[in-house]
C-alpha cells in the first residue's frame, strides 16, 4: 500500500454510527480517510499512537454564533482555539436568525447595528455566500458552515419596524436567501424572540421555508418561546415545517423558567409524534441548565423594535424605563419574558467590554451595589455599552436537559457565544462536558450514541455529506482522546480553560491540535453546502 | 417567486374557524381552479331547490353534446338520458361529473352562478364557461379561476350555516361528503371516507392540465377550512400532488383528528 499521509494506529474506532467501537487502524491520503486493519503496520509519513484510546470522527458544532471570528488579533486566537480543543471540526454559524449575509451594500448600515450587537464590533456585512466565505475562510484551524439569518433578511429588507411583511417584501427576502443557499449557505435559521423576527408571522417563516425546502436544506429555530409558552411555539415549528415541506431542526431545545420545567416530557413526545407522521425533526441542546443571550432581549420586545440605535436612545427615558418595568411584571402577549418567568437575580453579565468589572455578577446584584432598581441599571448598562451586553441565564432544570440529551432525535451543539469576557461556558465545554459527565460519569448515554449525536447524525441532518462518519474516502476530520479522561475544563467562573483528555484532533489530515497544543496548520475553510432532493413527502 | 419544488405554483390557506388560527401561502394568488369551480354551481343548485325556485325532481335531459365531454364523471357512460336536478347535483359532487355540470348550467345559467359568486363577496373567484373537451382562442382560457383567500372564505360561510340559508348550506355540506376523490389535500388528513362517524371531510377536487386544487370543510376536534390549488408545468404532477398531501397533514394537525368532532359540527 503506499504511503500515507498520516496514520492513527491501536486505537479502537467509534465510526459515527452509533455502533460499538472495534479495533482499527485509520489513514489519511490527500485529506481523505482509509480504515485499515487493527495493528496494520501501514507505512505513514506522520503516525499517532492511539493506544487506549478512541478515535472518532470529527464533531459537528450544530449551533454556534462564531460567524465573525476572523482576524489577527489574540482574543480571537483564543476564542477560535476553545472548540477546536474540544475536537469541533465544523462549526455552523448563522444561528438564530441572525447571519452577516446576505446583506445588500445599500442596507450595511442599518443591518451592520443589529450585527455588531450580536456578535460584538466591528460589524462587517457581506452581500453574499461567497463573500461572506472568502472572508472568513481565511487562515481557519476547522470549518465553517453558516446558515442564513431571517433576521438578517428580514432588516436588510423590510428593517426593524413591527408590522407583517407585504408580499413583495416577502419575495425579496426569498430572492436573497435563494441566491445564498444555492451558493452554499447550509439552511435558513430564525430567531423569533428577538428583533427584527419576532415581527414576522407564521406565514412569512413558511414563505422562507419553502424557499429552504426547495434546496433541500433545513428550517432552524430558535423557537418564538423557550419558557411557558413552549409548546405552542413548537407547534408553531412543526406547522411552518410540514407546511413548507422542509426539515425541521429546533434549536438548543429546553424548556426554561420554572413554569415549564418538565416540559420537555411532552415537548419531546410531540416531536416524536411529528415524526411518526412523516415530519423530518430533530433537536439539538447544549448540556448545561444556564443559557445565554443578549441582555436586550430580556427587554419587552417593543424596545428594540427600531433598532439598536432607536433602542439607545428610548432607554435613556425615565418613562421607557416604568413601562419596561410595568411589562416585565405584566408581561405582554407573545413574549417570552425571560426576567418575568425568572427574576434579575438568575440573569448574569457575561461580556460587558466596556466594564469588565460588571461581567460575572448578577443584574440584582449589580443593581442592589448601586442602589438602583434592575431595569434602570439593565438599562444604563445597554447604554454605556452600546447594546454589547451579553448574560447568562440560569433558567433551566438538570432533568430537562438531561431528557432531551438522551432522546434519540437529539444532536450536540454549543450554542456558543464566542465574545471576550466571562462568556457561557458552552463554548469551550460542550463537547468534552458530554464526553465526561454525561457518559462516563453519569451513564446518561453511551460513548458511541454520545459520538453518534456529535458527527454522523449532524452531518446527514446539515448535508455535510462527506462528513461525520469514519468511512473510505470521507474527509479526514478525527478526533483521537481518552475516554477515561476526557472532560470539561470551562466553567462559569473560568469559561475558556482547556478541555482534559483530548489526545489530538485533524482537520483535513493535518494534526490541528496535538495535546496541550494548538498547530500552526490552517487546513479549514468555509464549507459551500449542496442542494439536496427536496424532502418531497409525498406521504406519512 | 414561490419557493416551491420547480415548476409549481401554490396558493393556500387553511382556517381553524374556532380560533381564526391561519396559515396560508400566497393566498391572493389568482389561479386556475379546474373542477374546483364546481363548488359554486353546486351552491347555486342548493341555492334554488331550497328557496324553491328549482325542484329537486325536475327532470333534466342529457345532450349528445354532454355525454360526449369526456373527462371526469360517470352520467355519459351510462344508458339513461334523463336525471333529475338531484341526480345531476350528487354526480358532480360524487365523481366531479361534466356531463352533469354542463347540464345543470344549462338549467341554473352561468350567469346565476358568477352572481352568486359575487353576492358571496367572491372578486376573484368565479366560473367563466361550460366545460369544454378542447379550449379554442375564442373561448374563455379556463372553465374557473380563484383565490384560496376566496374559497376559504366561501367555505367558511357554509361551514357555520351562514351563507344564503342554513338549509342551503346544509345540502352543499351533504353534497361535498357524497365526494369520493380524496386523493389529494384530504388523502393525509385521517378519516375514514366511508364513514358518518369520526371526523368528516366534505371537498370538492380539482383536475386538469397543469393544475390539482381541492378546497373543503373538516369537522374534526375543530372545524377547518381549506383551499389548496397547485399550478404547475408539464412533468411536476407528482411534486404537485405532493404539495397538496403534504397540506393535508397541516389541516390534519389544525382539525386535531383523531376521532373526535367538534361540537358545533
Amino acid at each position: 500500500m503506499a504511503r500515507l499521509d498520516l496514520l492513527v494506529t491501536g486505537g479502537d474506532v467509534l465510526d459515527g454510527t452509533g455502533s460499538p467501537a472495534r479495533a482499527a487502524d485509520v489513514g489519511v491520503r490527500d485529506g481523505r480517510l482509509v480504515l485499515l486493519p487493527p495493528q496494520s503496520r501501514t507505512p505513514a509519513v506522520q503516525v499517532v499512537d492511539a493506544a487506549g484510546l478512541v478515535v472518532t470522527p470529527g464533531f459537528i458544532d450544530v449551533h454556534t454564533h462564531s460567524d465573525l471570528l476572523a482576524g489577527d488579533d489574540p482574543q480571537r486566537e483564543v476564542l477560535r482555539g476553545a472548540p477546536l480543543r474540544q475536537g469541533v471540526t465544523t462549526e455552523i454559524c448563522g444561528n438564530c436568525g441572525i447571519s452577516p449575509f446576505p446583506v445588500p451594500p445599500e442596507r450595511s448600515g442599518p443591518v451592520g447595528e443589529l450585527i455588531a450587537a450580536t456578535f460584538g464590533p466591528p460589524a462587517a456585512s457581506y452581500a453574499s455566500f461567497p463573500e461572506f466565505a472568502a472572508a472568513q475562510g481565511v487562515a481557519r484551524r476547522n470549518h465553517l458552515a453558516a446558515l442564513v439569518g431571517h433576521g438578517t433578511l428580514r432588516a436588510a429588507v423590510v428593517g426593524f419596524a413591527q408590522r407583517r411583511a407585504t408580499p413583495d417584501e416577502i419575495r425579496r427576502m426569498g430572492e436573497l436567501l435563494d441566491g445564498a443557499l444555492a451558493a452554499g449557505a447550509a439552511g435558513l435559521s430564525t430567531g423569533l424572540i428577538y428583533s427584527p423576527g419576532v415581527n414576522a408571522g407564521t406565514d412569512e417563516v413558511i414563505a422562507l421555508a419553502r424557499v429552504a425546502a426547495a434546496h433541500g436544506k433545513p428550517y432552524v429555530t430558535h423557537l418564538r418561546d423557550e419558557m411557558s409558552q413552549v409548546e405552542s411555539a413548537l407547534e408553531e415549528a412543526i406547522e411552518i415545517a410540514a407546511a413548507a415541506g422542509s426539515a425541521l431542526q429546533v434549536s438548543h431545545h429546553k424548556t426554561a423558567g420554572r413554569r415549564a420545567w418538565g416540559a420537555t416530557v411532552r415537548t419531546l413526545a410531540r416531536l416524536d409524534r411529528a415524526r411518526a407522521e412523516g415530519l423530518d425533526v430533530t433537536c439539538d441542546v447544549y448540556p448545561y441548565t444556564a443559557g445565554s443571550t443578549a441582555l436586550h432581549a430580556m427587554l419587552p420586545p417593543w424596545v428594540i423594535a427600531d433598532g439598536v440605535p432607536a433602542m439607545l436612545a428610548a432607554i435613556a427615558e425615565p418613562a421607557v424605563r416604568e413601562r419596561i418595568r410595568a411589562d416585565i411584571v405584566a408581561g405582554v402577549p407573545g413574549w417570552e419574558n425571560t426576567v418575568g418567568n425568572g427574576g434579575w437575580d438568575l440573569i448574569r453579565v457575561a461580556s460587558a467590554p466596556n466594564s469588565p468589572n460588571v461581567q460575572g455578577h448578577t443584574i440584582a446584584e449589580l443593581a442592589a451595589a448601586a442602589g438602583t432598581d434592575p431595569v434602570h441599571y439593565a438599562c444604563a448598562l445597554l447604554v454605556a455599552e452600546r447594546g454589547d451586553v451579553t448574560i447568562l441565564s440560569h433558567s433551566m432544570h438538570e432533568d430537562d436537559v438531561r431528557r432531551v440529551l438522551a432522546s434519540p432525535l437529539t444532536m450536540l451543539c454549543s450554542d456558543g457565544v464566542p465574545k471576550p469576557g466571562r462568556p457561557h461556558p458552552r463554548w469551550a465545554g460542550s463537547f468534552t462536558r458530554v464526553l465526561g459527565h454525561y457518559v462516563r460519569d453519569v451513564g446518561l448515554l453511551s460513548l458511541a450514541e454520545a459520538v453518534h449525536k456529535m458527527t454522523a447524525m449532524p452531518a446527514r441532518r446539515f448535508g455535510l455529506r462527506d462528513r461525520g462518519l469514519l468511512a473510505d474516502g470521507y474527509a479526514a476530520d478525527l478526533v483521537v482522546f481518552d475516554p477515561q479522561r476526557v472532560a470539561d475544563g470551562a466553567t462559569y467562573d473560568d469559561p475558556l480553560a482547556a478541555p482534559r483528555g483530548v489526545r489530538c484532533v485533524v482537520v483535513a489530515g493535518e494534526i490541528v491540535v496535538d495535546g496541550d497544543d494548538v498547530t500552526d496548520a490552517r487546513p479549514g475553510r468555509v464549507l459551500a453546502v449542496p442542494d439536496r432532493e427536496p424532502a418531497g413527502r409525498d406521504r406519512p | 417567486m414561490n419557493g416551491t419544488a420547480a415548476g409549481v405554483r401554490v396558493g393556500v390557506m387553511v382556517r381553524r374557524l374556532d380560533d381564526g388560527h391561519t396559515l396560508t401561502t400566497e393566498p391572493d394568488l389568482v389561479l386556475p381552479l379546474a373542477s374546483v369551480g364546481k363548488v359554486l354551481l353546486l351552491g347555486e343548485v342548493a341555492r334554488r331547490l331550497t328557496d324553491g325556485t328549482l325542484a329537486a325532481d325536475q327532470p333534466i335531459e342529457l345532450l349528445g353534446a354532454d355525454r360526449q365531454l369526456g373527462g371526469t364523471g360517470l352520467l355519459g357512460l351510462l344508458s339513461p338520458r334523463q336525471y333529475t336536478v338531484a341526480d345531476l347535483a350528487t354526480a358532480v359532487a360524487a365523481v366531479s361529473d361534466n356531463a352533469a355540470t354542463n347540464a345543470l348550467l344549462r338549467v341554473v345559467t352561468l350567469d346565476a352562478v358568477r352572481d352568486l359568486a359575487r353576492r358571496a363577496g367572491l372578486l376573484h373567484t368565479t366560473v367563466h364557461d361550460r366545460i369544454r373537451a378542447a379550449r379554442g382562442p375564442d373561448v374563455p382560457a379556463t372553465f374557473a379561476t380563484g383565490t384560496a383567500r376566496e374559497l376559504c372564505a366561501f367555505l367558511a360561510d357554509v361551514a357555520a350555516g351562514t351563507w344564503q340559508s342554513p338549509a342551503a348550506c346544509a345540502l352543499l355540506q351533504q353534497w361535498l361528503a357524497g365526494n369520493t376523490d380524496r386523493a389529494l389535500v384530504a388523502d393525509t388528513i385521517d378519516h375514514d371516507p366511508w364513514s358518518t362517524d369520526g371526523v368528516l371531510v366534505l371537498n370538492k377536487t380539482g383536475t386538469d392540465t397543469g393544475v390539482r386544487a381541492d378546497a373543503g370543510i373538516v369537522f374534526g376536534r375543530h372545524t377547518v377550512v381549506y383551499a389548496v390549488i397547485a399550478a404547475f408545468e408539464s412533468g411536476a404532477e407528482r411534486a404537485a400532488v405532493a404539495e397538496l398531501r403534504r397540506w393535508g397533514t397541516v389541516v390534519d394537525g389544525l382539525a386535531g383528528t383523531g376521532a373526535h368532532r367538534s361540537e358545533s359540527s
